[in-house]
């Protein structure tokens, strides 16, 4: 009987409260819902924004189906500096990518997991929007399908994107910020997407050549003015590659860096002997203090760059016409290297 | 527990409600042809043997060695007809491995055919897609172990992996089943895709069963004119000269069984 009794009970409950629910959903349909306040900071922070960028740069093509929101940031900043990723949970992108090495780490050549070393240098990724491929040979066309390559790469996190998921799934915070941010569950898509629009935050532009260009005469010096002068005139021609406001056409080149090159650099993505050698142009921006220099990180100070591009490097098949012998005198050194100066954000 | 069992009920109720309200009234027509369920079943032999994991198996050049892994994608598929006229099997990627060995192609007309025809690889736009868009239940999905390459972005078309013998005299000891030297061919790249063609075959779709096509690959023709003792190892990238001959084999190792 006392078991009776209380089915009666629950039963009398279930009807009750289907009701209670059942008159909310009609004024859904009739009217539009009301939200708690739980609900409108989900909204505030699903709200498509405007990325805050320098002066002078153009809006960067963002893909239709990774607007940028504050949840989806905040939530790629967390994955960005989290070392979750990797196979023993000791490198995060911002091992390598440190805001206070410009995105960049000043080593020759990146270390992973268990020390590993990389095989080349770690650009900075300010500005990193603009790329129209990544990596030094251009071997990935976006920003998110990139996240993809640093996880399973064996000298860095050398783990599985599909395990990076259930670590995710596991884990105490990440289920609710996905959700947020993307609607759905940990997965590789929302993973990538979220690094990914993050990275999209990141921008260089106010240096004392930012503030020359918006008609400030005295933000560089004399010597820099001249360097300048050289680097956009057909005496240094430096600004045939970089060039625009990133200072890059992202285009490949062989810069007569080695005769015979360890690493073939964009023929590896293309198989094509006339690519061997050839690396993308980098950016100049905060060029001082993202040493060492080239795909290799084998020079380790501007005077030794100036240096090669002054003797014109070496002898290659594949080098660009553009790099000759420059003979620049040491006062015409200096110049070059106080405007490369300027390019330093302030 | 009770509450939102209740009110997820309602929820259900209500969009049943909607969902009703704009069902579509049309007939739907009737199909213009017959058609019956096709599978492909695709085993994989070395000689005469089943593959398996285990074993030592030894070239047709006499060399030794043994598989960990053997993966391959096949799309683009096409039965030809007796009138010569193709029906595409549309948007299917299949991910063959040896562990599955029977493959749904969905509904095909009902008739004669003379012919099969499919791809070993990817379209080269799908092939560098984003591989993060689809569903984890989809072949192009990022697979664990990987079938896709993210530092030159594209799948990997056919996988295989296990160890060698590189002795001159094929008497290296194995540890746990492995031979000392690795062996790994990652083939990839859209120059690398490669149409199979198995014509002189003849098969029925009848309306009234259920059709099952068997292909089979014979790995010891992937091997012809290879020397695993130092061809054995390929990412592609940087080894074209083997890639493209294990790939010009793939294409002579298929046939049907009938």
């Amino acid at each position: 009987m006392r078991s009776l009794a209380f089915s009666y009970g629950y039963h009398f409950v279930a009807v009750r409260n289907y009701f209670i629910y059942y008159i909310p959903c009609v004024l859904l349909l009739l009217t539009s819902c009301k939200k708690d306040k739980e609900d409108e900071a989900i909204e505030k922070g699903n709200m498509v924004i405007t990325l805050q960028l320098p002066k002078g740069f153009l809006y960067p093509d963002i893909p239709p189906d990774n607007l940028p929101t504050q949840n989806r940031i905040e939530l790629g900043k967390l994955l960005f500096f989290d070392p979750i990723l990797s196979r023993d949970s000791t490198i995060s992108c911002g091992t390598c990518h440190l805001p206070d090495k410009l995105f960049a780490d000043k080593l020759p050549k990146s270390i992973g997991i268990e020390g590993r070393i990389g095989e080349r240098n770690a650009p900075s990724l300010l500005n990193v929007a603009y790329q129209p491929s990544l990596f030094w040979d251009g071997g990935n066309p976006t920003l998110e399908q990139q996240v993809l390559a640093p996880i399973d790469n064996h000298n860095e996190m050398d783990f599985d994107v599909n395990k990076v998921v259930e670590r995710l799934k596991k884990h105490a915070q990440y289920p609710l910020l996905f959700q947020k941010a993307y609607n759905q569950e940990p997965s590789v898509y929302a993973l990538t997407r979220a690094i990914a629009c993050f990275e999209r935050t990141l921008y260089g532009g106010s240096s004392a050549y930012d503030e020359y260009s918006d008609k400030k005469p005295n933000a560089l010096t004399p010597s820099q003015i001249n360097g300048m002068n050289l680097f956009f005139g057909e005496e240094g021609e430096c600004f045939h590659c970089h060039t625009g406001f990133t200072f890059t056409d992202n285009s490949f080149r062989n810069n007569g860096l080695y005769q015979v090159y360890a690493d073939s650099g964009r023929a590896r993505i293309t198989q094509n002997p006339s690519d061997i050698g050839k690396f993308k142009v980098p950016s100049l921006r905060n060029v001082e203090k993202t040493s060492p220099y080239m795909h290799d990180g084998s020079m380790a100070t501007l005077e030794e760059v100036i240096d090669h591009y002054s003797k014109g490097g070496h002898k290659h098949p594949n080098k660009s016409p553009i790099i000759q012998p420059l003979n620049l005198t040491d006062q015409q050194k200096d110049d070059l290297i106080s405007f490369l100066k300027a390019l330093t954000d302030r | 527990m009770l509450l939102k069992h209740q009110s997820f009920l309602a929820i259900l109720l209500f969009l049943f409600i909607t969902l009703i309200s704009c069902k579509n009234t049309e007939d739907t027509p009737q199909p213009a042809h017959q058609t019956q369920n096709l599978s492909l079943k695709m085993s994989t032999v070395i000689g005469n043997k089943p593959i398996d994991f285990t074993s030592v198996f030894t070239t047709e050049a006499g060399a030794r060695y043994t598989l960990s892994s053997f993966r391959y994608y096949v799309s683009d598929i096409r039965l030809v007809k007796q009138d010569g006229s193709e029906f595409p099997i549309t948007g299917k990627y299949l991910l063959i491995n040896p562990a599955t060995e029977d493959y749904d192609l969905g509904q095909i007309p009902v008739g004669d055919y003379k012919g099969l025809k499919f791809a070993v690889g990817i379209d080269s736009i799908t092939n560098h897609a984003d591989p993060t868009v689809h569903p984890a239940t989809n072949p192009l999905a990022i697979q664990s172990p990987g079938m896709h390459w993210s530092w030159n972005a594209g799948y990997i078309f056919l996988m295989m992996e296990g160890s060698c013998d590189t002795t001159d005299t094929n008497t290296d000891v194995q540890t746990f089943g492995q031979f000392s030297h690795p062996m790994f061919y990652h083939i990839g790249m859209d120059m690398l895709y490669r149409e199979v063609n198995l014509d002189n075959i003849s098969f029925a779709v009848n309306a009234s069963d259920k059709k099952t096509l068997h292909v089979q690959a014979n790995l010891n023709k992937f091997f012809t004119g290879i020397d695993i003792k130092t061809e054995n190892a390929s990412h592609t990238m940087g080894s074209m000269p083997l890639a493209t001959k294990l790939t010009n084999n793939i294409q002579t190792m298929f046939s049907v069984i009938q």
